[in-house]
Formats: C-alpha cells, structure tokens, sequence
C-alpha cells in the first residue's frame, strides 16, 4: 500500500512526497492506477484472490503478463491474462487451452514450466513460472549480444526445441520475445502459444484447417507464411535460423541478404549452419534442433582456418606448407656450400633442383606470412647456387644445369598447382552456392 | 457512483478541445472554457512563476497578469491547436509572458489591470518549497500532477459521500477515508480484511466496494486528463509523461 504517514518517499515507489501529497497519497501511485495497465492487474486480482498481483511485465497482441506472488506457496510465478477482444474470437479458448495443455507435458530446464491455467468470467488466464531475467530482444536492443554468447545460447535453445519436438510439441512462434534469459543466463523459452500437439492431439488440426496464419510474420518459415496446413518441427528451425541470424548480424535477412560472415567478422563455417536452417524448403534445412547444435559444436570445438589471402582456403595444411618450406630452405643451403667446397659438382647441384622446384610455387599457395619469409629465402639462396654453378664449371654444362632447374620447378609444382586450383574452385563454387542459398532464403 | 463519463465520442466537448475548436463554437464558449481551465490549473503556473519571481508577490503579478493577457487574445484557438496539450501551452505561454514583463517593467507583470481569476495565492504558497532542488520546470510538472489528481479526488469524494441525508454522509464520508489508500495501489496482504473488520463487512464485500471505487477513480482522471489533451488518443500519453515527470528525482544541488 502506498505511504500515507510521515515518510518523505512512497514505500511503494520511492517517489519523494514532501509538499506533494494528494489526499496524504503519493501522487505516482495515484497516476499509475489511472492506467490502462492498472486496470488489468485489478481485474487480475479480483479473479485470482490467492495470488498477489505486482506490475505488468509484458505486452503482446494475446494480452499481458504480470509478476505476482502465489499466496500459499509463496512462490513469484507469471500470470498471463488474455486480452479480452482476443478471447472472443472464435476458437481462440480452445486454443490458448491447447497452449496450456502443451507446455505442461514440457519439463525441461529451458522452457518456462506451466504451473495452471483456466478461465474465471469469461478472462482466460495462465500461471506461468516466474523468470528473473530479460529476453532475447532486449539483449539485442542494448547491444550486449556478442557473437560468442550467441553461440552459447543457440546450443540451448536448440536443446529446448529437440526436447519439445520429440514430444510432438512445435512452438511456431520463435523469436527473440519469446526468449527469456535468466540471471544465471540460461535460456529459458517462453509461450509454446501456437504450438500445434502433432502426434498427442490429432484432432488439433482442425483449428488450422481454414489455413489461419499463426506466429509472428517477420519470424514465420515460408510455409507458415503461405498459410501451409502442414506445419511441421522444421518451421522451428527456420525461425531459429532467423534468429540466429539476427544475434550475430543485429539485422534480420530480408530479401537477397548476405551471409553472415560478409556483414561481422566471424567464422564463415557459420555461414553453412544459418543458411541451412533458412532454407526455403523444409527438406533442405536441418531436420533436427539436434544438428544445429551438433554443428555450431563442432565450429567451436575447431579452430577457425586462417584468413586466406588468395582466396582459397587449405584445411589442415599449415603444418605441412611449414615442413616443406624448412625443407626448401635446407636443401639450396646444402647445395651452395657443396658447390663452393665440394669438387664433384653434378650430384650436389641436383640436390638444390627439387627445392627450387618447390621453392617456385609455394609463392602462391596459402600460407602464413613467415612461412612466404621462408620461401622467399629459399628462392634467393636457389638462384644463388645455381649461379655458383655455372661460375664453377664454366662450360656448357651450366645450361644443362638450368634446363634440370626449369624442368625440376615446371614439373615438381604442377601437380600441386593443379591441386590447389581445383580447391580454390571448391571453395569459389562453395561460396557462390551459400550466396545464392541466402539470396533464395 | 453513477455520475456519467466523457466517453471518446463527447470528447469534442471536453475543455482544451474547446478552446482549440475555433469554427465548431462561439467565442464566448471558448472563453468560458479557457478561463474554467486557467481556474483549475493556475497553482502550476504560480509555482513556475514563484521560482523566477524575486519573491512571492512578484509571482502572483506575473500569474494575474498573464491570465488577462491569455483571456484577452483571439488567437488562443490557433495557438491551442497547435501547442497540442494544455499544460504544454500554458509553461510555453508564461514562459514568453515572463520574458516579455521583465523587459516591459511591473505594469506589465500585473497586466496594466484589475485581476482576471479570483486565486487563493496564500494557500499555493504554502504548497511550494521555493528554494527546492528541482527546476521551475519540474516544480511545474509536479504541481500539476498535485493539481490534476486534487481535482479528481474532489469529484470523486463528492460523488461517493453526496448521498442520503446527513447521517449517512457522515458515515460514507468516513467509509471514503477507510478506502481512499486502496486507490493507490494493491493493498498488502490482510488489509482487505482489516478494512472489512472495522467497516463491519465481507472480505468480499470490501473487495468489490474497492474495485468500484478505483474503477471509478480510473474513470475521474482519464476524464480529467482528456480535458487537457487535443486527442482523445493522447490520454494514455500524456498520463505516462506526467508519471515520468513526477518519478524523475531532483537533482541535488
């Protein structure tokens, strides 16, 4: 109740009351309760008498839901009362039942338990635990999401849908709103409120059968959006996707969009896993929550490829490219001071062939920047021999030595070459397929 | 308890939209109106005034003389629809009127005249903290609220107590007192019963007797509010910002 005595705040708003008073009321708490909100709570508790009703929490198009306290269990739960013009439409009781019924055969740590739901006067409500945090939206609008907590949380949320999807429960209405975040930053997902009970409920079909559109449009798969009577787990996937989207980018894929990793600096494996998920159709993306989380896992667990210079990109071949360039550097090393001191000049002069030949072409593959030192170096002392050489035999015998030199580098990298072009063709091919996969989205 | 509302179909009829509605009404209408309005939120005004004024009886000039300013000029409609909201207008208004006596001397602080509105300055007076924290502006807000909800607890008490003969006002006017805290907020838990105890009532009865009372009240001030706004539409508005006035601390000096 509000201060009325001799205190200089309101104990239930902290407003300052000196000289101000009304009625010896706190003038904030009087104009709050002029408030449509006011309104919605006193209604809330007068139906409810064993609960406490607090402020409001949310506001959506279904209604309101506002914290309060359960009398006998003294426990914070959620109670979500249903806007009165929606109740009213037809089916819309039997289906926020459904919603109900839905998420109470969920238990899972990462989705909102329902503790009861009913309707008294004709107001349709629903008791909900109580989630101490902020959602998805809200991280997002304060720019507190990173790309890193973003993949921490999709593995959860992930969780959260396979876990309902087993037990025939679709959700239909992923998006940020409806992702809560605990203090504890566990994901705790919210209103299964369009969730369709595929195997537990056949007979629920019936309330889509007129096609009606349900979910919210920006986060709808296409199927949801072309009013498709079947509608089935994947339409969660395709949401999550948006989602996903939207935590690493802060932008929603519209139209021809980019992939993520050509907007923020991330790794473009991930790219492969959003656009997945947002394929148009739902048997092209991912066909369980499961896989994208066994995916954005195996990202994590890899480390990321390093940035490619030329445009390919070579897996797992760093710590190869690095033996063969000590190899290159070593080889003309032993060959120039072989020619300078050595007396026999043809076998030592081969030796610096293969690692000129070598030495000839790592210029162009990817490599890290000391590693191109190496090759550099190694070029520079080849040269160096060969020119050693041809000033130690003076005869013709150096321009058999050059042709062996030629041969050696022509020979030796071609196949490498022909390699590394066909990956750089992969990776271009690749590239081009998730630019038009995300263009298709 | 059955005193009929303003409803978003009378709305044109309501105060502001009066004054603003210059080809829909007579000017002695709008004149009437502006003044009915100025009677009621002039306490605002004199608090603003109050905080730039050297000293209170500079005030209460500023404050007469701008009322007769205000109710003599002919282009209040134009400027009223315009401002949008009444209580914007006004600050807006005195604030030109202030600029303008400082520049023209006393005279025309008090308006070169007798004044306009019969005001109970003294008691304003006793209203305002003038070496307070807060800015003229946020003393002009917080003394609207004051003045606004004043107004709305006034019908409301009339409305709820005017009934029967004298012994039963008595007994409502005592009944008013009982539940006036329960208009605020949620009582806490076992109030409602200590409430029906000394009123010799249900819970229940005590419950719904309360839940008329603030329904009503909730009436009163969306009613008043509209008084003060151009659009029916800007109540929920303008009710947020004057709650938002009223929560900002004032800054310490």
């Amino acid at each position: 109740m509000t201060a009325v005595d001799h205190d200089t705040t309101c104990a239930s708003c902290g407003a300052p009351l000196s000289a101000s008073r009304v009625e010896g009321l706190c003038p904030g708490c009087l104009l709050r309760a002029g408030m449509p909100q006011a309104a919605e709570a006193e209604t809330l508790a007068r139906l409810l008498p064993q609960y406490e009703i607090f402020e409001c929490i949310g506001r959506g198009g279904m209604g309101a839901v506002h914290r309060a306290r359960q009398k006998s269990l003294h426990r914070e739960v959620a109670i979500k009362l249903l806007a009165q013009e929606v109740v009213e439409r037809p089916g819309f009781i039997e289906r926020f039942e459904r919603e109900a019924r839905a998420l109470a055969i969920l238990n899972h740590p990462n989705i909102v338990v329902v503790h009861d739901f009913g309707s008294v006067e004709g107001h349709v409500y629903l008791v909900m635990e109580y989630v101490d945090g902020v959602n998805l939206r809200h991280l997002m609008r304060q720019k507190q999401l990173t790309p890193e907590q973003a993949l921490a949380l999709v593995p959860q949320i992930c969780e959260a849908l396979q876990y309902a999807h087993e037990r025939g429960v679709v959700h239909r209405d992923i998006k940020p709103e409806n992702i809560l975040l605990d203090k504890d930053g566990r994901v705790k997902i919210a209103d299964f409120g369009l969730a369709k009970l595929m195997n537990l409920e056949p007979d629920a079909r019936t309330l889509t059968a007129s096609h009606q559109v349900m979910g919210t449009p920006r986060y709808m798969s296409p199927e949801q959006a072309e009013g498709s009577p079947i509608i089935d787990h994947r339409a969660d996937i395709y949401s999550l996707g948006l989602v996903f989207y939207e935590m690493l980018t802060g932008e929603l894929p519209m139209g021809r969009f980019e992939p993520p990793s050509e907007l923020v600096d991330l790794d473009s494996r991930l790219d492969d896993v959003v656009l997945k998920s947002l394929a148009k159709s739902p048997d092209r993306r991912y066909q369980h929550a499961s896989e994208v989380k066994t995916a954005i896992e195996h990202i994590d667990r890899e480390p990321p490829i390093a940035p490619d210079t030329s445009g390919t990109t070579l897996e797992g071949e760093e710590a190869e490219n690095m033996l063969w360039a000590c190899l290159c550097l070593i080889m003309p090393v032993l060959a120039y001071m072989g020619a300078v001191w050595a007396e026999s000049w043809w076998p030592l002069a081969a030796l610096f062939l293969p690692g000129a030949g070598i030495g000839s072409y790592y210029p162009s593959k990817t490599l890290d920047h000391s590693a191109q030192i190496f090759v550099a170096l190694t070029f520079l002392m080849s040269m160096g021999a060969l020119i050693g050489v041809m000033w130690a035999l003076e005869s013709a015998s150096p321009l058999f030595a050059l042709m062996l030199f030629v041969g050696g580098l022509a020979s030796g990298s071609e196949e490498e070459r022909e390699r590394l072009r066909k990956k750089a063709k992969e990776e271009k091919k690749r590239r081009k397929q998730n630019k038009e996969r995300a263009a298709n989205a | 308890m059955s005193t009929p509302t303003s409803s978003p179909r009378d709305f044109i009829t309501t105060r502001w939209s009066l004054v603003a509605c210059a080809g829909d009404s007579s000017s002695d209408e709008r004149h009437a109106a502006l003044a009915q309005l100025c009677k009621v939120y002039w306490p605002p005004l004199y608090a603003f005034a109050r905080r730039r004024a050297a000293n209170d009886h500079e005030a209460r000039d500023l404050v007469q003389g701008f009322f007769a300013r205000l109710l003599e000029r002919n282009d209040i409609a134009v400027a009223a629809r315009e401002r949008g909201r009444f209580r914007a207008y006004l600050i807006t208004a005195l604030k030109h009127h202030i600029i303008n006596a400082a520049e023209l001397g006393r005279a025309a602080k008090r308006g070169g005249g007798a004044a306009p509105l019969s005001l109970d300055f003294d008691d304003a007076e006793r209203r305002i903290d003038p070496s307070g924290p807060e800015t003229p502006e946020e003393i002009f807000d917080r003394q609207w609220v004051v003045t606004l909800l004043d107004e709305v607890f006034t019908k409301l008490r009339d409305e709820f107590v005017t009934r029967g003969d004298k012994h039963e006002q008595d007994a409502r006017e005592e009944r008013f007192e009982i539940l006036k805290p329960s208009i605020a907020g949620a009582a806490p838990h076992g109030s409602q019963a200590d409430i029906a105890a000394t009123l010799g009532l249900t819970d229940g009865a005590v419950r719904a007797l309360i839940h008329r009372l603030r329904a009503r009240y909730r009436e009163l001030l969306r009613a008043e509010v509209a008084d003060t706004v151009a659009h029916p539409d800007d109540v929920d508005d303008e009710i947020a910002l004057l709650f938002a006035a009223f929560r900002k601390r004032p800054r310490i000096a």
